[in-house]
C-alpha cells in the first residue's frame, strides 16, 4: 500500500513536473509575443503620444471648467478670473487643435511595393523609296522606260516597257525605318537572275550601306550584277532611326565586247531577254516588355501581424485549459 | 509502390509542361516583319540591218541599151583586160546602179554614217593650163591640138527610196545630185550622214539609196566631147599620140583612167 502511494507520488510527481514545463514554455511564449507586440507598437505609441497628451489636457480642461462652473456660481463679479480660466481653457483647447492634426498624419504607415508587369510594345518596321512604301511584294523603279543623256535628251526609249541598253544606268535608293516602340533588329538581302539563263547581260552593279561604306563594289569598281546574289547585310535599329542604301546599276557604253552588245540587241527583237533584281528584308523585335514597378502601399491602422494576436489569445486560451485541468487533477 | 513512383512521375512531368509554357509564350511574343521589292527590265531591241546589190560597172555592156548584160551577141562594149576587169566608155551607163538599204526601229538613238573612201578613182582630162596643148586625135591632122577644161565623162546620180518610189536626191544647197562628178557625189551621200532618234524607222527615215551612172555617147549628137572621148580612149589603148602632146601627158595628173568609188554605211548607238 505504501509502495502503491509512493508510486502514486512520483506520477503525480512527474505529471506536475511535465504540466510545469508546458506551463512555462507557455508563459515564455506569451513573453516573446507580448514583446514582439509592444515592438510594434512602440512606433505607433511615439507617434501616439500627442494623442495621449490631449487625452489628459482634455481631462484637464474639464475639471477646469467645473471650477470655473463653480466660481461663477460662487460670485459673479469675479469675471477676470472666470475670463483668465476661459481663455486658460481656450488656450488649452487651441494647444489641442494643433496636437490632432499632426497626429493624424502620423497614424498611418507607408511601404513600397514591387512587382513585375508584362506590357505591349508596338514594334513597326517600313522600307520605302521617295515615290512608295514598300508592302509585302512590291514593284519599284530600279529600272527606266526611258533614259536621258548629259544634256538631257532621251537616247534610250522602251516605249511602254523598262529597258536596259548600253550606256544606260541608274542609282536607286531605299530606307529602311523603326517606327515603333521597340529596337528591332533586320537582315537585308538580294537576288539577280537573266532570263534566259543563258544570255547573261553586262550589268554591272555597286552597292552602298547606310554608313557610307560599300557592300558590293566601291567608288572606282563595279562588280558583275549576279554578286547581289552574295549580299546579307543584318543590323539593327533603334527607334525612330532609319537606314539607307543605294544600288546602283549601269551597262558600260564602252565594253570590250561590242558585237556581244550587238548581238543581245540583236536577238532580243524577237525575244525578251531580261533582268530582274530582287531585294529583302526581314525585320524582328519584341512584342512583349516586362516592367519592374514600385507602387506605394498605405498601411492604416494596425492589421499588420495580426498572427501575432491570435498566437497570444491562443497561448492565454490554452494556458486557462491547462490550470483548469490542473486544478482539477489536484483535487483528485 | 510502383503506382506511387508512378503518381510522382506524373506529377513531376505535369510540373514541368506547367513550367515550359511560361517559356514557350515568351518565345512566341516576337514582332516578325518581311517586305520585298523587285523590278524587271529586257534588252532595248536593236536590229538594224544595211543592206547592198547590185554592181556599179561591168566587163561587158549590152549594145542596144548599153547597160551590163551577158551574150556577146548584144554587147557593144567588153573587156579585153582579165576576168573582173570592168570598163567603161561613151555610151555606157548602169541604170540599175547600187543599192544599198538601211532598215530596223531601234530603241536607242543612232548615227547613220555613209563614208566615201577619200582614194576614189574619176575619169578625167585636162590640159596645162587651159592651154591647146592635147593632140586632137579626130582630124587626123599631125598638127592639131586643143585645149579642154577639167572633163569628167563619167556622171552620177544618187536616188532616195523612202517609201515611196526612187527619187533624184538634192543636196545641202537643194540641188539635184544627178550626172554629177565624184566629188559632188561623194559629197551628196556625205550628207545623207545624221542621227536619227529612239525607235525611228530607218526604212522610212533613210531608206534605200541607189547609184546609178551613165558617159554620154555625142551630148545628143552634138559630138562636143569627141575630142575629149577620143584622147581618152588612145590613151587607154596606149595608142602613139600624133601630134605628140606637148608638153607630154602626166597620168594622174593630166588625165586618169578609171573611175570607182568605196564607200561604208554604219549605224551606231549613240550615247
Amino acid at each position: 500500500m505504501e509502495k502503491q502511494n509512493e508510486q502514486k507520488n512520483v506520477d503525480v510527481k512527474k505529471r506536475h513536473g511535465w504540466l510545469v514545463a508546458v506551463i512555462g514554455l507557455l508563459f515564455v511564449a506569451i513573453c516573446v509575443t507580448g514583446a514582439l507586440l509592444a515592438s510594434r507598437l512602440q512606433a505607433h505609441a511615439t507617434k501616439d503620444k500627442d494623442i495621449i497628451a490631449l487625452v489628459s489636457n482634455v481631462s484637464v480642461a474639464s475639471e477646469k471648467e467645473s471650477e470655473n462652473s463653480t466660481e461663477v456660481q460662487a460670485l459673479a463679479a469675479d469675471t477676470a478670473e472666470v475670463s483668465e480660466n476661459k481663455q486658460e481653457t481656450m488656450a488649452i483647447q487651441s494647444s489641442s487643435n494643433k496636437t490632432v492634426s499632426s497626429p493624424k498624419s502620423q497614424q498611418t504607415s507607408i511601404i513600397y511595393v514591387e512587382e513585375e508587369v508584362e506590357e505591349p510594345l508596338h514594334p513597326n518596321f517600313e522600307v520605302q523609296d521617295d515615290t512608295k512604301v514598300w508592302e509585302t511584294t512590291t514593284e519599284v523603279d530600279i529600272f527606266k522606260i526611258r533614259y536621258e543623256n548629259g544634256e538631257a535628251m532621251v537616247t534610250v526609249d522602251g516605249m511602254s516597257d523598262k529597258v536596259i541598253a548600253p550606256g544606260t544606268g541608274n542609282a536607286y535608293t531605299f530606307c529602311l525605318k523603326n517606327t515603333g516602340d521597340t529596337l528591332l533588329d533586320y537582315t537585308l538581302t538580294m537576288e539577280a537572275y537573266f532570263m534566259p539563263d543563258t544570255q547573261p547581260i553586262p550589268i554591272e552593279v555597286r552597292l552602298k550601306g547606310y554608313n557610307g561604306t560599300y557592300l558590293l563594289g566601291a567608288d572606282d569598281s563595279w562588280v558583275d550584277v549576279l554578286e547581289l546574289n552574295t549580299v546579307e547585310e543584318t543590323a539593327y535599329l533603334r527607334v525612330n532611326r532609319y537606314a539607307y542604301y543605294t544600288l546602283e546599276w549601269q551597262w558600260p557604253f564602252e565594253s570590250d565586247d561590242d558585237a556581244y552588245d550587238t548581238f543581245l540587241g540583236n536577238t532580243a527583237v524577237d525575244e525578251d531577254l531580261t533582268l530582274t533584281i530582287v531585294i529583302r528584308t526581314i525585320a524582328t523585335g519584341d512584342d512583349m516588355t516586362t516592367q519592374i514597378i514600385q507602387t506605394e502601399q498605405v498601411i492604416t491602422g494596425d492589421n499588420g501581424m495580426l498572427f501575432i494576436w491570435i498566437a497570444l489569445a491562443a497561448s492565454a486560451a490554452l494556458l486557462l485549459v491547462i490550470l483548469f485541468l490542473y486544478r482539477k487533477s489536484r483535487k483528485n | 509502390m510502383k503506382k506511387n513512383k508512378m503518381m510522382r512521375l506524373a506529377s513531376a512531368m505535369m510540373v514541368l509542361t506547367l513550367m515550359s509554357t511560361s517559356v514557350i509564350s515568351g518565345t512566341f511574343a516576337k514582332y516578325v516583319t518581311s517586305d520585298s521589292a523587285t523590278d524587271t527590265a529586257r534588252v532595248a531591241k536593236w536590229g538594224v540591218e544595211v543592206t547592198a546589190s547590185g554592181t556599179l560597172f561591168a566587163e561587158t555592156y549590152k549594145k542596144t541599151v548599153n547597160t551590163p548584160g551577158d551574150g556577146n551577141a548584144s554587147v557593144s562594149v567588153k573587156s579585153n583586160g582579165a576576168a573582173g576587169d570592168n570598163v567603161v566608155a561613151p555610151g555606157t551607163q548602169n541604170d540599175e546602179g547600187i543599192t544599198f538599204a538601211i532598215t530596223g526601229t531601234p530603241e536607242v538613238d543612232v548615227q547613220v554614217d555613209v563614208d566615201v573612201d577619200d582614194s576614189i578613182a574619176r575619169i578625167f582630162l585636162a590640159s596645162t593650163n587651159g592651154a591647146e596643148t592635147l593632140p586632137d586625135m579626130t582630124t587626123g591632122d599631125d598638127t592639131d591640138y586643143f585645149a579642154t577644161g577639167e572633163y569628167e565623162p563619167v556622171k552620177y546620180t544618187l536616188w532616195q527610196n523612202k517609201g515611196a518610189g526612187f527619187v533624184v536626191v538634192t543636196d545641202t544647197d537643194d540641188n539635184l545630185v544627178e550626172n554629177v562628178g565624184i566629188a559632188t557625189l561623194e559629197e551628196a551621200l556625205e550628207g545623207i550622214s545624221g542621227a536619227y532618234s529612239a525607235n525611228d524607222n530607218l526604212a522610212k527615215e533613210v531608206g534605200t539609196l541607189k547609184i546609178t551612172w551613165k558617159w554620154d555617147f555625142d551630148d545628143n549628137n552634138a559630138g562636143t566631147y569627141d575630142k575629149q572621148d577620143t584622147l581618152l580612149g588612145a590613151l587607154a589603148a596606149n595608142t602613139t599620140l600624133v601630134p605628140a602632146p606637148n608638153p607630154a601627158l602626166v597620168d594622174g595628173t593630166d588625165y586618169n583612167l578609171t573611175t570607182g568609188l568605196t564607200l561604208t554605211v554604219s549605224v551606231t548607238q549613240i550615247d
